[in-house]
């Protein structure tokens, strides 16, 4: 016998989780083993439902505890709640779309990253930014100089992919997770450009010192601020506050994307507060008090080592 | 002419022992052992030796070997052993800045020796007494070789074996006068003793002012660092100095006479930047306890140039070096941690990046160890390197050094 209609039930994002074709009307649908369609759903009556044709030969949902009956659109595939399940009927004459665009084989790293393109992008910026460590986190021209930090670089990128990949997962949104993964890109991007612009000034004009009071200089630390950033945002929901420190100019670039970035998490959780503080920098901008304004400062220290000596 | 030699020497030795004989014989019942002992087990914690000064029964050995028992009076107490018997006794006055400490003992009537500040030729023989690692009492023949140089405090040199436990005892000539009190060794017979006077002026003191009330020793002790302070660090003069230069800049060299300065200069192949540097300390600190010593001063410059390292590279190279901290970890049950603050300073020479840290110490009200780390802003391939530690200065002393050191590098464009 052929089949008169389908019954799909709905998972997450209403992917079908189980179908089942019926051949006879009316079908009943509940909790109980007497069903035709039985849901594996506590919130469901043990018979609460029936599926049947109207005298128009139209198909019909008949609630049996609120007494109600609904006519069903099969070819929409119209979906009705029951219990916390969602039911969706289609008739045998139905066909899915097609769609153009190739189903992405690597899922460990997320859709975005899955396509070769991202993938040649990525595998591209981190060779670039495992170069730029290797050149700048070490200050010998020994090779053994440079196998820290490279390795350390590596164990990062890795971190880097791994986090972005569990937030991916956790939030199972894909599309939050591409929005993500471009920002990371646009801040490291430029980021990298400008520094090799800074270095370039700063060759042609020796007395342009950059001085950082964190080491936001180099593409690490971006990842780092990326991976711990995210890290804090998603894993304590109690914080308040992230503060983004860095100096100069390329610093305040990649502040202000991070800023951005984070400005962008803050929207998704309400009561977080973004801080970035810039410390100006070449040499003659530099903002520098006297001995005296600054030994103040040992008042300060005074009174913070009194109250650490009596303790109130 | 070698039998001669021989004879000669052997003649030589058998006076030199017949004076230490004829000393210790002398002089020996003067000299006491002291004892500091933990109240709870009866057992002795150190020990030190002491000699009596007067009839009275009054000792006068080294601070450093009482401060346990002013330090943890509830924990310790001071003992003397006189013929084989423990007594107790009782701390009168301390001079802290020369190690010297007054003690009382029960024994009245008692000979001592009479002190007067006496001044032997260098190459005179001494006698030193004392109980070396609680073996009994030794007698020790040493050479008289006169005051020290560049110290924070007078001493006197003795080439003879003081050694742990024979603190606090005399040194003194084969007529009897006391020379100096035994205090430090740098082992291999390089001993060191505090000149008589400082003790004929701590009896004098004693004398006039009375006893130091117990509680209120640590007081006294934090009185007499912070005075000493003003008369060594109030002069600290860098304008006066030779200066020393390093690269483009300029760096006061030995900023005062207590002070040893030594250099090196690093510049291997496989780097990419060279440094030189200069480093100058203080070789004593003032004993205040186990755990701390004050008026220790030490300062270093490093100048570093960049050899192939762009201006980024070499600025993560200093921001790297400026973070290593030069002061040790903190004694928690003694200081506090270190607060800090930092900024960027300008003085008549180039724009410092500075950190400035402080910690208290927690018994000793008004002390504080102080670190000083700058580096320099103007060059992009050349910098300087500069810390500076102190320990147990004042608050006042704190800014005077910090101050000095700001402004003591100076540039040549």
């Amino acid at each position: 016998m052929a089949p008169l209609v389908f019954v799909e039930v709905l998972g997450r994002h209403d992917r079908v989780s189980h179908r089942q074709a019926i051949e006879v009307l009316p079908c009943s649908v509940g909790r109980a083993y007497d069903n035709d369609v039985i849901l594996d759903d506590p919130f469901v009556q043990a018979h609460h439902a029936c599926i049947d044709r109207d005298d128009d030969g139209a198909l019909t949902w008949s609630d049996l505890v609120s007494g109600t009956r609904t006519r069903i659109d099969a070819k929409v595939g119209a979906s009705c709640a029951i219990g916390r399940t969602r039911v969706r009927l289609r008739t045998p004459g139905f066909v899915l779309e097609q769609t153009s665009v190739e189903p992405f084989q690597d899922t460990r790293f997320g859709r975005l990253v899955g396509s070769r393109s991202m993938r040649g992008l990525g595998m591209a910026m981190g060779v670039l930014c495992v170069a730029a460590t290797m050149r700048w986190d070490s200050y010998g021209s020994d090779v053994s100089d440079w196998v820290g930090p490279a390795l350390v670089m590596i164990v990062v990128l890795g971190l880097w992919s791994s986090t972005w990949a569990l937030a991916g997962r956790l939030r199972s949104h894909h599309g939050t997770f591409g929005m993500h993964f471009a920002l990371a890109l646009a801040a490291v991007g430029p980021y990298v450009v400008v520094d090799g612009f800074v270095v370039m000034v700063q060759a042609i004009r020796p007395s342009v010192v950059v001085y950082e009071t964190l080491s936001f200089l180099l593409p690490t630390s971006v990842f780092f601020a990326e991976v711990v950033g995210h890290a804090l945002i998603i894993g304590a929901p109690t914080l308040r506050r992230a503060v983004v420190i860095g100096a100069g100019a390329s610093s305040a670039l990649l502040a202000g994307v991070l800023v951005a970035h984070f400005a962008f998490e803050a929207a998704f959780s309400p009561g977080l507060e973004i801080d970035a503080r810039l410390v100006p920098l070449p040499a003659s901008v530099i903002v520098a008090e006297s001995p005296d304004a600054f030994l103040a400062a040992t008042e300060r220290i005074r009174a913070r080592l009194d109250a650490d000596l009596d303790p109130q | 002419v070698i039998v001669a030699g021989v004879l000669t020497t052997s003649v030589a030795a058998q006076d030199a022992s017949s004076s230490a004989v004829g000393a210790f014989r002398s002089y020996s019942s003067r000299v006491v052992k002291l004892e500091v002992v933990e109240r709870a087990s009866r057992t002795k914690h150190s020990l030190g030796t002491g000699f009596f000064v007067d009839d009275a029964g009054r000792l006068v050995t080294n601070y450093h070997v009482v401060s346990e028992v002013l330090r943890k009076p509830e924990s310790y107490e001071l003992q003397y052993v006189l013929d084989g018997a423990n007594k107790a006794a009782k701390v009168l006055a301390v001079d802290v800045i020369h190690d010297l400490a007054v003690v009382a003992t029960q024994e009245r009537g008692r000979q001592g020796f009479t002190l007067q500040a006496v001044d032997p030729a260098q190459g005179t023989t001494l006698y030193s007494l004392g109980h070396p690692h609680d073996l009994g009492l030794t007698i020790v023949e040493g050479i008289y070789n006169g005051l020290l140089e560049h110290r924070l405090y007078e001493q006197l040199h003795f080439s003879g074996a003081i050694n742990a436990g024979m603190s606090g005892g005399p040194a003194l000539l084969a007529d009897g006068q006391v020379v100096g009190v035994n205090v430090a060794s740098m082992g291999n017979s390089l001993g060191f003793l505090v000149p008589i006077r400082y003790a004929v002026a701590l009896l004098e003191h004693l004398r006039v002012d009375g006893p130091t009330p117990s509680k209120t020793f640590r007081d006294v002790i934090t009185a007499q660092v912070l005075a000493h302070q003003r008369e060594t660090f109030g002069n600290l003069r860098s304008g006066d100095v030779d200066r020393i230069r390093l690269g483009p800049y300029s760096v006061p060299g030995r900023l005062a006479e207590f002070l040893r300065c030594w250099a090196s200069h690093e510049e291997r192949d496989h780097w990419l930047y060279g440094v030189q540097t200069q480093h100058c300390a203080t070789e004593y600190g003032i004993y205040l306890d186990e755990d701390l010593s004050a008026g220790t001063l030490s300062f270093s410059h490093a100048y570093y140039r960049s050899r192939g390292l762009d201006a980024l590279r070499f600025a993560a190279l200093i921001e790297h070096e400026l973070e290593d901290s030069p002061a040790g970890p903190s004694r928690r049950d003694s200081q506090t941690e270190f607060r800090c603050e930092e900024s960027n300073v300008v003085s008549k020479g180039p724009k410092l990046r500075v950190f400035l840290c402080l910690r208290a110490y927690r018994r000793y009200r008004g002390l504080y160890d102080l670190v000083v780390a700058l580096a320099t802003l103007d060059r992009g391939k050349e910098a300087m390197v500069s810390m500076m530690v102190a320990d147990g200065v004042s608050h006042e002393t704190s800014r005077t050094l910090s101050r000095s050191f700001m402004e003591a590098i100076e540039w040549h464009r």
